[in-house]
């Protein structure tokens, strides 16, 4: 039966900030592709954040208002701006009046029979959430972050978190990982809960089942030939960030490029990032021709050159932070027959053995460990070539859209009760109390006190200085960076 | 609206609700009618076999503060059970908070004490019934009721029909439903005559409020007046109060255990109630009283009440059918006649009135069914 089918999404493409926009998009498009008529719900977004195509052939309606929390300028701009910091705290945790009022019209002429939530930060969750559970109809929440911890880091003000595991208790929700399950239980639990792997679109490059077989025997035969690979090309793709370990990979090409497999191994990245440490990498290279030979920012590419490139790679790594849900771009690296080596705490180890169908990593920081996989690597071509084959079947199994994660959510679609529904007034006295803060915002803008005003003087004083101010410029700086790359 | 209907999953299987928790935004520690009223609310609704847990602030520190440290103050829980306390705990606020949505229902005593409210409010929802009760601290008043649109689970279930009346004016679904007095209380009868009773009395916190100075003042130096109540959150009025009694029989007892206070308000004439609007230093307390618990203790001990005209004391008064024992606010020399009036009653027209107001409480402000009335009036409602 065909259903109406209202999803939700904080941002939505050409705004992109990560997986959890594109699984939406890609929902869309499979779900209005086999007949159900779909509407997103999201918001306009600033230009920083426009780096995908517009998405055709799908009804968005860009209803909430700009989530401009994600501007890092923005951030700073306003950070000491009271309405600022109480806004945030409420698209964070809390309720924005106009997003609940919006998306409440909306159902209410588009009458959906299923109202699909990705993800609702920035947009008021707990108002967000409320608004569609107070409606009759079948609501499920996809989970790809750790929405719960978010919650709990804005509630020290004020407290909605009791409101927020009463409305989960009346959800079903799909996890993108286990990992993502368990750390959505922070506040009680949803209604129910079934963990339903990312997936990729495996039709697109294996169109043909025996083609595809054919191609894996033939790639299988092509290795067994080789003891040993004379050349490593390396390869990393996505956001250029500390977070996603692009600044550990650059303390490992280091490594590399004063070892004796400098000549034999090379990582490239590909991808656009933060600029301030994007700026620094940058630098770095130039400063050291050794490392510029290993290490090589390749900068970005659209999604379409980008496919066409993985395949000419031996090896994809992911350094990923053990906190990382379910990361997609290991799994177009896996469906490329490129074997992938990741962090073993990551979401996406879940469906991958070690030497299997990846190689994982205990753990990110520790360089040697993943030196030494590589050097395994350089030395086991046919293995290498045997993960890719696992990785394929596991994908199959896993995380094909079309076979595996189509009719799992259908299971779950089906049995998804519709909500009795409650009057809208609910949520609407809640904004009211909510308009403007009953509470103190604790905001500390700046260190206050003659104690604190003297160090100021002090430390400026330093910094001043050209030789010392230097030394000591640079010495905050690798605390900084030790700091971001361990945490 | 039907809520019990609500109270199931989706699977049509009961939710598992803990009935009421019953908090109130002021410290109940404190000695005074309002905290009673809760304390007594708490044993009322756990002897009508729905489990009752009584949550009240520590310490006064609570009320005022509304930065983030207002989630880790303490919190004291009492858990009743068939009307008597079965254990008590500590919880943080935050703790409480967490816990709101598991309740049927959510009774709120002095909804006017703090900012929190919101913070318990929210924390609310749909299939909750929740009562709100003012006992008169009223610190947050103007914001709430600025801040406050009324929702179809939410009732106001004032002291007083008077206290409605107040409420009335910022939002609908008030009521009002009397209660002061437990059935086993009534039954002590008497053996004092009007004729060995020796002395006035006044009972409650020493505060400027509740007017002790207009007993003061009215009374003759032959007579003797007995004040009983806590007397260290005013030092400065518990000296003014000194200064005034000078060259007259008055004594300031402080606090006493309740069987003492019983014992004297039983044999004094009548029981002086002088609370105002207005005290001694020209300060408006428009609220004073909302009640006026101290009238039913005083019938309860077999003693007539003297009350200002208060608007709540005139109220109960009136209900009781005393209201000509009621003297012009702030006005000794009304008081006089009234202490007079009361002075002059015969052995038998004392008893008679005593028996009438009590057959009157007997009717309206019983405890034992409290719970029973208050939901025949949200039904009616």
């Amino acid at each position: 039966m065909n259903m109406k089918i209202l999803l939700v999404s904080n941002i939505f493409p050409p705004h992109v900030r990560g997986g959890y926009e594109l699984g939406c998009l890609e929902i869309a498009q499979k779900y209005s592709q086999i007949g159900h008529s779909v509407i997103v719900a999201s918001s306009e977004n600033h230009e920083t954040f426009k780096n995908y195509p517009h998405p055709e052939h799908i009804d968005v309606r860009r209803i909430f208002n700009p989530v401009n929390y994600y501007d890092e300028q923005y951030n700073h701009h306003f950070q000491t701006n009271s309405i600022y910091c109480y806004e945030k705290i409420m698209a964070f945790a809390g309720y924005i009046e106009p997003n609940c009022i919006a998306l409440r019209r909306l159902i209410e002429t588009e009458s959906p029979d299923l109202v699909w939530l990705f993800n609702p930060l920035g947009i008021g969750p707990i108002g967000i959430l409320d608004t569609i559970v107070s409606c009759q109809t079948k609501v499920i929440i996809h989970l790809m972050e750790h929405i719960d911890a978010v919650i709990q880091d804005y509630s020290k003000s004020v407290n909605l978190t009791a409101k927020w595991k009463h409305l989960k208790s009346q959800v079903t929700a799909v996890s993108c990982s286990q990992k993502i399950l368990e750390s959505n239980t922070i506040f009680g639990e949803y209604y129910y809960n079934k963990v339903i792997y990312n997936w990729i679109k495996l039709d697109r490059i294996y169109n043909d089942q025996d083609l595809y077989e054919d191609q894996i025997l033939s790639d299988s035969t092509l290795s067994s030939g080789e003891k040993r690979l004379n050349y490593l090309k390396i390869l990393y793709f996505g956001q250029l960030s500390e977070i996603k370990g692009v600044a550990i990979l650059f303390k490992l090409a280091n490594l590399i490029a004063k070892s004796a497999y400098k000549d034999r191994i090379k990582i490239e990245l590909y991808g656009k990032g933060e600029d301030l440490f994007v700026d620094w990498l940058d630098r770095e290279i130039k400063n050291d021709a050794q490392l510029a030979k290993v290490f090589v920012l390749k900068g970005f590419l659209n999604k379409e050159s980008l496919q066409q490139k993985i395949s000419e790679y031996d090896i994809a790594i992911f350094l990923l932070n053990d906190n990382e849900p379910f990361a997609y771009a290991p799994l177009e690296a896996m469906s490329k027959q490129v074997p992938v080596m990741l962090t073993e705490k990551a979401g996406n180890s879940e469906i991958l053995k070690n030497e299997y169908n990846a190689i994982l990593v205990k753990d990110r920081n520790d360089i040697f460990e993943i030196y030494k996989k590589l050097i395994w690597c350089l030395e086991n071509p046919k293995l290498l070539a045997d993960i890719s084959q696992n990785a394929i079947k596991t994908l199959k199994q896993e995380c094909d859209l079309d076979n595996v994660t189509v009719p799992a959510l259908n299971e779950i679609i089906d049995s998804t009760p519709v909500n009795k529904g409650y009057s809208f007034e609910h949520v609407l006295s809640v904004c009211e109390t909510l308009k403007y803060p009953y509470f103190e915002l604790d905001i500390n803008p700046h260190m206050v006190g003659a104690r604190y005003k003297f160090i100021d003087i002090v430390v400026n004083h330093l910094y001043a200085n050209p030789l010392f101010g230097k030394l000591l410029h640079k010495q905050v700086k690798k605390i900084i960076h030790h700091y971001r790359s361990n945490r | 609206m039907t809520y019990t209907n609500c109270l199931f999953d989706h699977d049509g299987m009961p939710n598992k609700l803990k009935s009421i928790l019953l908090i109130s935004l002021y410290p109940i520690s404190a000695t005074g009618g309002g905290e009673n009223y809760t304390l007594n609310c708490a044993k009322s609704i756990s002897m009508a076999n729905i489990g009752c847990e009584l949550v009240a602030p520590s310490d006064r520190s609570f009320i005022g503060d509304s930065s983030e440290r207002r989630f880790h103050k303490w919190f004291t829980k009492q858990v009743f059970n068939a009307g008597s306390v079965s254990y008590t705990t500590q919880e943080t606020f935050r703790e409480i908070l967490e816990s709101v949505p598991a309740y049927e229902y959510l009774w709120i005593h002095q909804y006017l004490a703090t900012a929190s409210v919101y913070d318990l409010l929210l924390a609310t929802h749909n299939q909750q019934i929740i009562y709100l009760t003012n006992h008169g601290f009223e610190e947050y008043a103007e914001d709430f009721w600025i801040r406050y649109s009324r929702l179809p689970n939410h009732y106001f279930i004032e002291v007083s029909k008077y206290s409605a009346k107040r409420t009335q004016q910022y939002t609908k679904s008030v009521n009002h439903l009397y209660a002061g007095a437990w059935k086993k209380n009534l039954e002590i009868s008497s053996d004092i005559s009007i004729t060995d009773k020796n002395k006035f009395v006044c009972v409650g916190r020493l505060l400027p409020h509740k007017a002790f100075e207009v007993a003061i003042d009215a009374l003759p130096k032959t007579d003797h007046l007995v004040i009983i109540g806590p007397d260290s959150e005013n030092p400065a009025y518990k000296k003014f109060l000194e200064t005034k009694s000078r060259g007259k029989n008055v004594h300031i007892v402080g606090e006493v255990v309740s069987s003492e206070k019983d014992r004297i308000v039983a044999s004094s004439i009548a029981l002086l109630v002088n609370s105002s609007s207005v005290t001694y230093q020209n300060r408006v307390f428009p609220h004073s009283e909302l009640l006026g618990l101290v009238v039913i203790e005083a019938i309860l001990n077999n003693t007539l009440p003297i009350t200002s005209s208060l608007p709540a004391l005139k109220e109960v008064m009136s209900v009781l059918k005393i209201e000509h024992l009621v003297y012009q606010e702030r006005n000794p020399k009304s008081l006089y006649e009234k202490m007079n009036l009361v002075r002059s009653l015969s052995n038998n027209e004392y008893r008679v009135l005593i028996e009438q107001a009590k057959d009157i409480i007997r009717q309206q402000f019983l405890w034992d069914n409290y719970w029973f009335n208050l939901q025949n009036i949200i039904r009616k409602s």
